[in-house]
């Protein structure tokens, strides 16, 4: 049980270190300090090394403090997994293609009851199109395989 | 200085029917999302940045200052119904609204409430409007040390939003600082972190990193902790409290206002701090105590107006020296960035009919829910029974919409997807998501100062030295440092 909750912070202070490392190694790249007015590499160097001393400081207190509460990450995962593919189809579908079957799908792997996911997820699609992209004149995806199928 | 013939010109800026009818539609958003547990003031302002870029600045700043006080207040009416604090800062609320509803006085609860929100919400507005302009005239005599000493300030005292974990909000905090620094250095000017990804050669866009943190990633969370079963709260009647009852809480009332106005201006401490301070403050010079947490109206009047009191606190430090006091405000200040509206002193200087328009938009922002809070009381008390398996997916969508929008880059759509995985591991384990935001913010201004002080003092660091009010602030920022250490010891 401890173990498990210190996990976390184990993983917490590698990613910092891991972070650090990347700092350093890219500031090797950069020009020389000396062209510019201040050294470009000393806000990063001193991030890197309060980046270290954290981590050390996160393991050496691993598991402390009130444990953080938690469900079940299927369904965050599961959301995980399809926000991204929206991501990927918004530009080709737009909002209304992709996100019509992303929120029925979403909806009802959440356990929404089937009539009112196909109700919602076609209806606030169209209508976030339609008061942003036609009432407040924000541009929203549209899609770019729509034009090509009405040509 | 504080100008009252342009407060008054703001007044009717504000009631220009475009400006008006998004200050409306502000304060039912924000009282909506307010009363949904799960989300909050923050999360809604943080989506809705995108969509206010075709208004003209006012229109979009008024609806966005409307949600936040609204949401800040609504967050009552589902602590009062359903013992669930519909935001983090009406938990307050809940040990008397809570009772009161039970014993069948939810009306007069949400009635006290909303009346007592809307004084510590004006109250604070008008300090706002008659402090903001001194304070932006001192910080006029500030120059790169100060700033980098406030910066600095900023992101110690975000270490305390981490609660008894600060090490964790400092390790946030640091995360923060890592990703302000994506883009150009802020002198040489050649790209650095980019990764060679082109699209990030101008620094990741904020919007996109904010909705990523408070929106995406709150749905993922309430996604993963989402139930069934829907509450079913209690009927909703006689909201008006009668003019004695409230009159009979001028003592609370002085009380909160002050403690959420001096909560609200220490930078990293909020709404959620000040209502419980002036909760257990009232309690405790109460005559009979023992009456708290039964169904005492002093307990929800003292909660409410405090909360609201703290939003024009934070908002002060956001706007005249360009830190935010939490993450609220760091939002709305990347809402003012987003119209070309730099916070800090040269606002003051350069358009203060602008400024004294927000002044004039946060007064009315208190006025207007107070008013629609207590008209549409019964219908709100039906938002908190939404359908979150319904809602949330939705939210999703908005989130990824919004982010395209900022600037048609589906760049940004991945930016805010994986700021949103980030934000939900963050929260999932302990992790405050408030500092790494707020260091976004303040990374810039303080690595920029830091190397314009040097240069000044010609490398050397004794220029901190010479200059008393950065060696002031600097000297607070250590002790608040070592209180915040010393609070996790004792944890």
């Amino acid at each position: 049980m401890v173990a498990r909750r210190r996990a976390p912070d184990y993983a917490a202070a590698g990613i910092l270190v891991m972070l650090a490392v990347v700092i350093v190694w890219e500031s090797t790249r950069w020009p020389a300090a000396a062209a510019f007015a201040g050294n470009p590499t000393l806000v990063p160097h001193s991030l890197a090394v309060l980046m270290v001393v954290t981590a050390i400081a996160i393991a050496w207190f691993a598991g402390a403090g009130m444990p953080a509460e938690r469900g079940h990450a299927g369904g965050a995962l599961l959301a995980i997994g399809a926000t991204a593919a929206l991501a990927a189809l918004l530009p080709v579908l737009g909002v209304i293609g992709a996100g019509i079957p992303y929120l029925f799908a979403l909806q009802r792997a959440c356990g929404a009851p089937g009539r009112v996911s196909a109700i919602s997820a076609f209806v606030a699609p169209i209508a976030l199109y339609a008061v942003f992209a036609k009432g407040l004149n924000v541009p929203l995806p549209i899609g770019s395989l729509w034009p090509l199928l009405v040509n | 200085m504080f100008d009252p013939g342009l407060l008054l010109q703001g007044f009717g800026q504000v009631f220009q029917p475009e400006v008006f009818v998004f200050l409306m539609i502000g304060t039912v958003l924000g009282i909506v999302v307010g009363a949904i547990p799960g989300l909050t003031a923050t999360m809604a302002i943080a989506l809705l940045i995108p969509f206010t870029f075709q208004m003209n600045p006012i229109s979009g700043i008024v609806m966005l200052l409307a949600i936040y006080a609204s949401g800040i207040y609504g967050g009552g009416i589902a602590s009062i119904l359903i013992r669930t604090p519909g935001t983090p800062a009406a938990a307050a609320t809940v040990l008397d609204g809570y009772p009161m509803a039970q014993q069948g006085h939810a009306g007069r609860a949400i009635g006290i409430a909303t009346i007592s929100s809307g004084i510590g919400g004006v109250f604070s507005a008008v300090c706002l409007a008659l402090f903001a302009p001194l304070l932006a005239t001192v910080a006029l005599r500030f120059s790169a040390p100060e700033y980098f000493a406030l910066a600095v300030f900023g992101l110690v005292v975000t270490m305390s939003l981490a609660g008894d974990a600060p090490i964790k909000g400092l390790a946030a905090a640091l995360a923060g600082l890592l990703v302000a620094m994506i883009g150009l250095d802020p002198i040489g000017g050649f790209p650095r972190f980019n990764f060679g990804v082109a699209e990030f050669s101008g620094g990741l866009n904020f919007v996109a990193v904010m909705i990523g943190l408070f929106s995406l990633s709150e749905a993922f969370r309430q996604l993963e902790t989402m139930g069934t079963s829907m509450p079913v709260p209690p009927a909703v009647r006689n909201v008006l409290p009668r003019l004695k009852e409230i009159l009979s809480f001028w003592k609370i009332y002085i009380r909160s206002c002050v403690f959420g106005l001096v909560v609200g201006l220490t930078p990293g401490i909020g709404a959620e701090t000040s209502s419980f301070l002036s909760y257990s403050e009232t309690r405790r010079t109460a005559r009979d105590p023992s009456r708290f947490g039964k169904g005492a109206p002093e307990g929800v009047a003292a909660a409410q107006s405090a909360e609201n009191a703290s939003t024009g606190g934070d908002l002060l430090p956001m706007l005249t020296l360009g830190v935010p006091g939490d993450a609220a405000t760091a939002v709305l200040m990347g809402a003012l960035t987003i119209h070309n509206l730099q916070p800090g002193p040269l606002l003051f200087q350069d358009r203060p009919d602008l400024v004294h328009q927000i002044f004039a938009g946060m007064i009315c922002a208190n006025v207007a829910f107070v008013i629609v809070g207590l008209v549409g009381a019964r219908l709100f008390a039906f938002v908190v029974r939404v359908d979150r398996r319904v809602l949330v997916p939705i939210i999703c969508l908005l989130s990824l919409i919004g982010a395209y929008a900022i600037e048609n880059n589906p760049m940004d759509v991945w930016v805010t997807l994986i700021f949103g995985v980030v934000g939900w591991l963050m929260q999932r384990n302990g992790y405050p998501v408030s500092p790494l935001v707020l260091a976004v913010i303040l990374g810039g201004m303080m690595e920029s100062n830091l190397r314009r002080a040097l240069v000044m003092g010609q490398g050397d660091v004794a220029i901190f030295l010479d200059r008393p009010i950065a060696l002031a602030i600097l000297a607070a920022a250590a002790l608040t440092f070592v209180a915040v250490i010393r609070r996790m010891r004792r944890a």
